[in-house]
């Protein structure tokens, strides 16, 4: 029989679908679950042999857990453990593999295990290329992307057992004092069908009102890329697309301006149909573009609105 | 604080990177850079250094090619640099990398803050930060915003799930920054003159005593295949209703707008 896979995630509802990705690779899967006796027994009720169950230390970051996982990772003789790939899921996985002397892969596409060898796949230059890679380490540590597999359904006549961790959490040197809510942004370019991306071709923020009345008419909403919103402030983080900010997946994208450097298109890779409007024949984004427009964006936008309405 | 130790990673520019129609991964005369988001740690560390007193120091790990990160590190801002050089490092992953600079970081001694950026450019595995602290054995806090010395405390800003964190932490510590913690200063030519007058100290890994036997990489890559963007590619240039009109029809017949 095949050692354990342990599943983690800081948000409980990802668990389930980690259960799938780990049952791919073992018959033996268990669960390490920071929350509550509810948590644990979804686990279980999910397919979980057993719910390594860490109390919820209040005020106290993600990577404060990290050392506890290992721990429990160790002590389970487990050959993997596969976390969410959430930021927070990110920092723990590699500070576990780290202390367990483990190879980690992150954001696997695909993760499969053959003769006891773990290798997966990922991308790499910033979604230009795929590397297929295999660890050498004694046990594997990998990041998979959020809803990359079903979640496995849960049955409540599924047997298991909960077993509780204490941690060292409440003495970690870092705290949180307050956590101040965001500021409302009714705008989320994640789940937008048309999303209309302002790149640094437009000159001034004077010019947006062009853009928001292009995302109007097509039924879009306004994204832009990390210069705009980091850089001028345009708009609130939450808007920009690329590796490091939002990655979507609209059936249309129409970049205004947008020159195309891999950091942004990353995030935009997956998108149905892209549209680049730029000046310069030789962007980047005309290479990713289905449809390229060579032309003065200040022109050819007020132009395309037209035709929009004119339908 | 007397040191905080900024760590950056020397990689190809991915602008010069590119993917030909067959899938076959090109890199024609690449140029080097420090990583994006590591400028961002060095210029992290480098103000909290002029506001506290501290000194800031760079430190890399590479083949020998990292050692031409000197002039363009330094320049940012720290006082000092170190790089760990050997060959089996060029391809290191980050169970090495961190292992080794790690050691380094041990070697150089003092040092109770150490910044590092979120990911870097190439494969951004977000990993070599969390993974020095757990060979530090310090606590680690990701994706910070702002950090803000308060006395013997750290006072410091990221985005959380349910909005902004503010966190108190003390010493030792590692954090790393997220991509829009800072604006990286542009270095003027003075700067720049004075990067290489700056100590630069080189070691092998031998230095920190790791063996060759350690320099092994836990992931070996067994194939890159180039993802040639699966796009059509239509150009159409002009700027007036006619061409307006055919991005349209081809939008309509793709099935995403009408």
């Amino acid at each position: 029989m095949s050692k354990q896979v342990l599943v983690f995630s800081e948000l409980v509802r990802n668990i389930p679908e980690l259960i799938t990705a780990a049952k791919s690779l073992s018959e033996s899967v268990s669960a390490v679950v920071i929350g509550s006796e509810e948590d644990a027994k979804l686990a279980i009720a999910c397919g979980a042999q057993k719910a390594f169950l860490v109390d919820v230390v209040a005020d106290t970051p993600s990577e404060a857990y990290a050392s506890t996982i290992a721990a429990i990772v160790r002590d389970a003789d487990a050959s993997a453990l596969l976390a969410s790939l959430t930021p927070k899921g990110r920092a723990v996985a590699a500070f576990v593999a780290q202390m367990l002397n483990a190879s980690c892969g992150s954001e696997c596409k695909t993760i499969q295990k053959i003769d006891e060898t773990y290798s997966f796949s990922r991308a790499i230059y910033g979604g230009k290329a795929t590397s297929f890679e295999r660890a050498s380490t004694e046990v594997f540590v990998a990041t998979i992307p959020l809803r990359s597999f079903e979640a496995a359904a849960s049955d409540q006549t599924n047997q298991g057992e909960i077993i509780r961790v204490a941690s060292q959490a409440a003495t970690y040197p870092v705290k949180i004092v307050e956590v101040v809510p965001r500021e409302g942004d009714s705008v989320d370019v994640t789940t937008a069908s048309v999303v209309v991306c302002v790149g640094r071709g437009v000159v001034k923020e004077d010019d947006l009102p062009m853009v928001n009345e292009l995302a109007e008419a097509i039924g879009g909403v306004v994204g832009c890329t990390r210069p705009i919103a980091m850089d001028f402030k345009w708009f609130p983080q939450d808007r920009y697309i690329g590796l490091s900010g939002k990655s979507i997946k609209p059936k249309l994208f129409i970049g205004v301006g947008v020159s195309g450097q891999i950091q942004c298109l990353a995030g935009a890779n997956d998108s149905k149909v892209i549209v680049g409007i730029n000046k310069d024949e030789n962007a980047p984004i005309f290479e990713y573009s289905d449809y390229g427009v060579v032309a003065d964006l200040y022109e050819f936008v007020p132009a395309l609105i037209a035709s929009i309405k004119s339908l | 604080m007397e040191k905080i130790i900024v760590c950056y990673k020397w990689v190809v520019d991915e602008n010069d990177i590119s993917v030909d129609y067959d899938g076959n991964i090109k890199m024609r005369e690449p140029s080097y850079k420090v990583s994006l988001y590591d400028r961002n740690a060095i210029e992290a560390g480098t103000q909290l250094a002029e506001k506290c007193g501290a000194q800031c120091v760079a430190l890399t790990a590479g083949d020998a090619k990292s050692e031409k990160s000197r002039k363009e590190a330094l320049c940012a801002g720290p006082s000092e640099g170190f790089a760990v050089i050997d060959d089996a490092l060029e391809s290191a992953d980050s169970l090495l990398t961190a292992t080794i600079l790690s050691a380094a970081i041990s070697k150089i001694g003092d040092a109770q803050l150490v910044i590092c950026g979120e990911g870097s450019g190439d494969v951004y595995a977000q990993q070599v930060g969390p993974r020095i602290a757990a060979a530090l054995g310090w606590p680690l806090l990701t994706y910070a915003t702002s950090i803000e010395v308060d006395g013997e405390k750290l006072r410091i800003k990221r985005d959380g799930s349910e909005g902004t964190e503010l966190l108190e932490a003390v010493l030792p510590l590692v954090v790393t920054v997220a991509g829009d913690c800072n604006t990286p200063r542009m270095p003027g030519l003075k700067d720049v003159m004075g990067a290489g007058k700056k100590p630069f100290t080189i070691w092998s890994p031998s230095e920190l005593n790791c063996s060759a036997e350690e320099l092994v990489n836990g992931l070996a890559t067994m194939e890159i295949i180039g993802n040639r963007p699966d796009r059509k590619n239509i150009v159409i240039k002009g700027s007036g209703k006619e061409a307006a009109d055919e991005v349209i029809r081809g939008l309509i017949s793709e099935g995403v707008l009408g």
